[in-house]
């Protein structure tokens, strides 16, 4: 609950700071000064990047010598489940990314089923900081160098009685990334790649560890972009899971999306994803829409 | 034996000379680029109305002050075809020298990108071949914003 009233006044603050005209913003030093669509929006951890991958891209259009930051509230209703997330995220200089995103994972009438009663709720905090080691996503178009950052999360999920019950060995987590990100603007195409140490069952939503396993394991997400418009962007995502609970499998997440930016200040990204089993129930397939307001 | 030698490098060269020959290849994306925006004239309409969006943008048409515009556009439409593999020798400055003292940053430096994508947008040029050129202008972000 503290959490969540953090989470809310996080929001609050950087709405508050967003909503003024640049020069009169609370960070006097933003300027939206980088390219649309060269941020990615936020992702169902709050990190920048895709939808369901991570992106080694600082969030927000700041420039290096700036600060940029948006909010978002995404809504990913499944066949059984929906997951409802909102956070905030602030890039500074376009070196540090610091994040926080609130995932409620409703059971809706499954819950009932599960024996958890109509409508149970899994509350999740994720706190995500991102540092941008080298590269420029845009600039380096003369290389064949990604731009790379390495991230952490903590993730804390309430509802530890339940987690136990189901075999989670702990829930918190800490979550560590490295994300490589590479636009070929010759060829309209992005490229992200990124590696996870992680013990999280489905990011963490389930808790972490499990009879089967209770140690890190390394994780991959992929992303493959094509840039339609300035604007306009398609693109697919793959993401592993390990499979730690006894009671159920995990699969593998993908995603195909579209991310239309209408501007600097307002993008809207839709999505079909395929999250595969979670919690016994199989073919958790369903949309994905996220809104994201920023500088 | 020593004909088939002879007979062998000749077809090695031919080869070669044929894959770096621009009539017997496909297009590379410049020359598409080039020929979707419109050619030598094209570039120097993109050039024109990129210049006067730069000069209509609050962001950075004060680092403008005092320059010879007609001639930044020729010599810009001039840079463009070059870019593009067009037959344009650009004669100018390095981006370097011509941007010393202007004090550009990453912030304007993407301002004055966007008012030529802009300029390419609005004349019809398709997003493929906007990201070319622009592929191009990308990595003179350094030079451009070193002073």
């Amino acid at each position: 609950m503290r959490n969540a009233v953090l989470g809310a006044a996080m929001i609050a603050a950087a709405v508050g700071g967003a909503a003024p005209s640049y020069g009169q913003s609370m960070f006097t030093t933003a300027d939206s000064g980088r390219l649309f669509a060269t941020g990615g929006v936020s992702n169902v951890e709050g990190a920048g990047g895709g939808g369901i991958s991570t992106w080694a891209m600082i969030t927000g259009y700041g420039t290096k010598d700036s600060i940029g930051g948006n909010v978002h509230g995404t809504f990913i209703p499944l066949a059984n489940f929906q997951d409802f997330g909102t956070g905030v995220a602030v890039g500074l200089f376009d070196r540090v990314e610091l994040s926080y995103n609130h995932n409620v994972f409703n059971t809706g009438p499954t819950g009932s089923k599960l024996g958890l009663g109509s409508n149970y709720a899994l509350n999740q905090d994720v706190y995500g900081v991102k540092v941008r080691l080298f590269g420029d996503i845009l600039y380096d178009q003369d290389t064949y160098l990604p731009e790379v950052s390495v991230g952490a999360e903590y993730k804390n999920s309430d509802n530890r009685a339940l987690l136990h019950a189901l075999g989670a060995k702990s829930g918190t987590g800490v979550d560590y990334y490295v994300a490589a990100s590479k636009l070929f603007l010759r060829e309209s195409v992005l490229v992200n790649a990124t590696l996870r140490e992680t013990k999280a069952n489905q990011i963490g939503i389930l808790g972490f560890g499990g009879p089967k396993n209770n140690g890190y394991q390394t994780e991959f997400e992929g992303s493959l972009a094509y840039l339609v418009t300035d604007k306009f962007v398609v693109g697919a995502e793959y993401r592993t899971m390990p499979s730690n609970l006894g009671f159920t499998k995990a699969d593998d997440w993908k995603s195909i999306y579209a991310a239309y930016v209408f501007n600097k200040n307002l993008s809207l990204t839709v999505a079909y994803v395929d999250l595969g089993t979670i919690a016994t129930l199989k073919n958790q397939n369903g949309a994905y829409a996220s809104v994201q307001v920023g500088f | 034996m020593m004909i088939n030698i002879v007979r062998r490098i000749a077809i090695m060269a031919l080869t070669a000379a044929a894959l770096h020959s621009p009539l017997s290849m496909a297009d590379t994306m410049e020359q598409s680029a080039f020929a979707a925006m419109g050619g030598k004239d094209g570039l120097q309409k993109i050039a024109s109305l990129g210049m006067d969006n730069v000069l209509n943008d609050d962001r950075i048409k004060d680092k403008f002050t005092g320059a010879n515009i007609p001639r930044l556009k020729l010599l810009l439409g001039t840079q463009f075809c070059a870019l593009l593999d067009g037959g344009c020798v650009y004669g100018g400055k390095d981006m370097e020298a011509a941007h010393k003292g202007m004090n550009l940053n990453d912030a304007d430096f993407n301002a004055l990108a966007e008012d030529f994508r802009n300029a390419m947008i609005d004349l019809g040029v398709p997003n493929r071949h906007q990201n070319v050129l622009l592929a191009k202008l990308a990595p003179m972000e350094k030079p451009i914003t070193a002073h």
